[in-house]
């Protein structure tokens, strides 16, 4: 491949999933990743593929579409990239934000953990106990009659 | 969600929720509540609605003069009353979640958290008489982590003497102290409205404008909490432009200021064009940084005398307004882009007529109770614990089909309490007194339940936690032996309780006869007293096709065997011992039921029937539907797979001698003896 201008400007990264899967990325949007950044300053050769360990393919994909978007500053304005991050958010199931949350926190991504913290918190916040025990498999260690308590000694929070 | 990064969820997400959501999320779990009271989740949730946009609560005077908080974060959430001191409300300031409110009759100031319900009442001074002004200012003196309130008065010295000086007092109220001080009396170069609030900046600065009688045009000025003094004048922009204080106008054009994202904001008659300007302090103390940002026409605001924007919706860069003339007040958005009003509707208050904002939080008001319910819930507190209500109640679940609870039991051996009536509400686990419990038997909304290891039996209320635990008998080992031996079935499983509920009915094989006889023990006799006559369900076969017996709608039902035809019988005794009043009531094919050694209807429910089957290896529930004889599988919210189903009536009957599950919580009087 012949050298051009851009290839100087941002070389390319490999980085390798938790099931093996590799993403081409460049630099520039590999390194919003703290996590990364730091793994590039200890490593001597660039070009072997750096492992992110706890992340699979199909979320490391997502969070190098993320990336990617945010790496290109010049486009956009901040409203349409407002407006890109709600988007991509709200495509995702509460499953696939999870994974997102965790691989966000991992790689030390601000941003991307910022958005999906709060896409986590607009989704719970107008549910019920029971459905908080079960999105997030929390048992219910009161018995009925201390959970009365603490529902009376607060009865316009459980209105409506 | 399989589990969580437990450190992301507590520090990061439940931060982010609404006040409300938290209070509610208390009894998620036990770790839930004792995070969420925590001290330090408790500051940490305040620090993110401080820096943030988020958790905004509307307090709305309503056209019924009471007062509603509705949550900017949970706009689907009507707004919800607020508790109510004395009448004509009033919000005289809002500082770190609390909100202090003035009324009369009786005269008095609460402070109120209208997430949490906690509160504290003020000790109230005396209503000043000839007083011109009167005024508040609610802040906090970080100093002293003690939340303040200031009330200023301006009064006539005395009837007749008009020529006479005013007299002003500064009264500041500590909550650490509980009480008020004098800090200032004085007779004030200028003058102040009436009914004006302390602008509070940075949570311990608050402001008034007062009208300088020398210099002909308004001032603020500021009064710091942490100092208890009057510390400085806030400069104010030249919005009069060259006008000011032309030959003859003198009027100032200063409308309102108040605090819009953290900064002082002014709103001002434009003196060129028909517009309202509104101003924005940047950075505080700063003359030069006051920046026009908007303005709003006058046609859009019907010439008010006062126009302020309350809060920021910077998603659909709108602005909610409080306007009000001589005879009006009006809550409006205003579109900033399309400079277009649309009248705020606000979900649960028909008509709105005042509003003011807030901060939703957990912080406690310091030295303050808890509100658990309001008054009137206090009354019905103690009317639904009332021996005649508890009654009454009963006699209406039984003589109706109403608070129909099932018992189920799941895949996990455990029971759980289901009601018919709140569907949507899973069905709730009950305590466990030992493993493998069976349902024995229930009357009057109590239950009996058996379990082994340990072996017991106990009584539980399952709508209340009532319980008691009965003496155990030593267990029968012969029991099973019988079982066998003779081929009886000995039901100790229908203890089927029946009017007056002291009838209890077993079905027994008669070897003699050749066929079931169905017994019944009287326990108010607390003997066995005559034969229930059964129908002639077996036709001319001699097999006997009796396949279960129970109480339907508090009659007796037979399941059989049709000996014709593939289908089950449902039969049911409309008069007590009356063998002519048995009817077929329905028939259930055999196809559905897979051939099943015991069909039993178990609840009814307008047209459909609450059915559980049993064949020798599988115990199912369904519903029937009797018009349309179709079968559609009974799902119970919040029970994986359930095993077998029982009927109780719902009821607030106490466990004779018993005790209240809850041990934590311990509740005076309501701890029985224990046997």
């Amino acid at each position: 491949m012949a050298s051009t201008s851009t290839s100087t400007l941002s070389r390319k990264l490999i980085l390798k999933s938790s099931d093996g899967e590799k993403f081409e990325v460049d630099e520039n949007v590999a390194m919003q990743s703290q996590t990364i950044k730091h793994m590039i300053e200890d490593l001597d050769d660039i070009n072997s593929p750096i492992p992110v360990s706890i992340v699979t393919g199909t979320i490391l994909s997502k969070v190098i579409e993320y990336c990617k978007k945010h790496a290109t500053e010049d486009s956009d304005s901040d409203e349409q990239l407002k407006q890109w991050d709600k988007e991509y958010a709200n495509n995702m199931d509460l499953n696939t934000l999870y994974y997102l949350l965790l691989a966000a926190n991992y790689m030390e991504i601000k941003g991307l953990l910022e958005l999906i913290t709060q896409c986590v918190a607009d989704m719970i916040k107008g549910k019920s106990p029971e459905e908080i025990r079960a999105h997030f498999n929390i048992k219910n260690d009161f018995t009925p009659q201390e959970e009365a308590n603490i529902r009376n000694e607060n009865p316009w929070a459980f209105e409506n | 969600m399989a589990s969580t990064p437990l450190d992301i969820l507590d520090n990061d997400i439940l931060p982010r929720l609404p006040a409300k959501s938290l209070v509610r999320f208390k009894c998620v779990s036990k770790k839930w509540l004792a995070l969420i009271s925590s001290h330090e989740f408790i500051l940490r949730h305040l620090d993110y609605a401080l820096s943030s946009n988020s958790n905004q609560l509307l307090i709305l005077t309503g056209n019924d003069g009471c007062l509603y908080s509705f949550n900017l974060d949970l706009p689907k959430t009507p707004a919800v009353k607020l508790p109510s001191f004395g009448v004509e409300p009033f919000v005289v300031g809002s500082c770190n979640g609390l909100v202090c409110i003035q009324s009369y009759r009786p005269c008095c100031l609460v402070l109120l958290n209208p997430s949490t319900g906690s509160y504290r009442e003020i000790p109230s001074l005396l209503p000043p008489r000839r007083c011109s002004a009167l005024n508040f200012g609610f802040g906090y003196d970080c100093n002293n982590d003690d939340y303040k309130v200031v009330r200023i008065v301006d009064r006539y010295p005395s009837m007749g003497f008009l020529g006479h000086q005013m007299d002003r007092i500064v009264h500041v109220y500590s909550s650490r102290a509980n009480s008020w001080e004098v800090i200032e009396r004085t007779s004030p170069q200028d003058s102040m409205g009436n009914r004006e609030n302390g602008v509070l900046i940075n949570n311990n600065l608050l402001h008034w404008k007062f009208w300088s009688l020398q210099e002909g045009k308004y001032q603020i000025r500021c009064f710091n909490l942490c100092e208890k003094q009057w510390t400085h004048d806030v400069p104010l922009p030249d919005y009069m432009g060259s006008i000011m204080h032309s030959a003859n106008d003198i009027r100032d054009g200063l409308l309102d200021f108040g605090v819009l994202e953290g900064c002082l904001y002014l709103s001002t008659k434009n003196p060129q064009q028909p517009v309202i300007d509104i101003w924005v302090m940047h950075e505080y103390g700063v003359k030069k940084s006051w920046v026009k940002v908007f303005q709003i026409s006058d046609s859009c605001v019907f010439g008010s005398l006062q126009v302020s924007p309350i809060a920021y919706d910077s998603l659909n860069h709108q602005i909610l307004l409080r306007t009000a003339n001589k005879t009006e007040h009006k809550v409006l958005w205003y579109d900033i882009k399309g400079e277009t009003t649309k009248s705020a509707e606000i979900n649960g208050v028909a008509d709105c007529i005042w509003i003011d904002v807030c901060k939703g939080s957990l912080v406690n008001v310091p030295g303050g109770s808890q509100i658990r319910k309001s008054a009137q819930k206090d009354g019905k507190e103690a009317l639904i614990s009332s021996h005649e209500f508890i009654l009454c109640h009963l006699d209406y679940a039984i003589s109706s089909n109403s608070n129909q609870l099932l018992i189920l039991t799941g895949n996990d051996c455990c029971l759980y309490s289901f009601n018919l009536e709140l569907p949507k509400i899973p069905a709730i686990k009950l305590p466990s007194f030992g493993v493998e419990p069976f349902v024995v038997g229930s009357c009057n909304g109590l239950l009996c339940i058996q379990s082994s290891s340990p072996y017991r039996l106990v009584l539980l209320n399952p709508s209340t936690g009532s319980y008691r635990q009965t003496p155990s008998l030593i267990p029968p080992r012969r029991w099973s032996a019988l079982n066998f031996g003779f081929g009886i079935l000995w039901e100790s499983v229908k203890m089927v309780s029946f009017i007056n509920k002291n009838l209890l009915h077993w079905k027994f094989w008669s070897l003699e006869e050749g066929k079931y006889r169905s017994c019944c023990f009287n326990l108010c006799e607390n003997k066995w007293t005559r034969d229930v006559p059964l129908p002639d369900y077996m036709g001319n076969d001699i097999r006997d096709v009796l396949l279960d017996f129970g109480v339907l709608d508090g009659c007796l039902y037979l399941s059989t065997k049709n000996p014709q035809q593939s289908v089950v019988d449902i039969w049911v005794m409309n008069k007590y011992g009356v063998k002519e009043s048995w009817v077929k009531r329905f028939q259930i094919p055999d196809s559905y039921v897979f051939g099943s050694l015991q069909v039993s209807p178990i609840a009814y429910e307008t047209i459909r029937f609450f059915l559980e089957q049993q064949t020798k290896l599988s115990i199912r529930s369904f519903w029937y539907d009797i018009k349309g004889e179709t079968t559609k599988s009974a799902e119970i919210n919040g029970v994986a797979d359930c095993l077998w189903i029982d009927v109780c009536k719902g009821s607030l009957v106490n466990v004779p001698g018993g005790s209240q599950i809850g041990k934590s919580v311990p509740k005076d009087g309501q701890e029985g003896t224990q046997i």
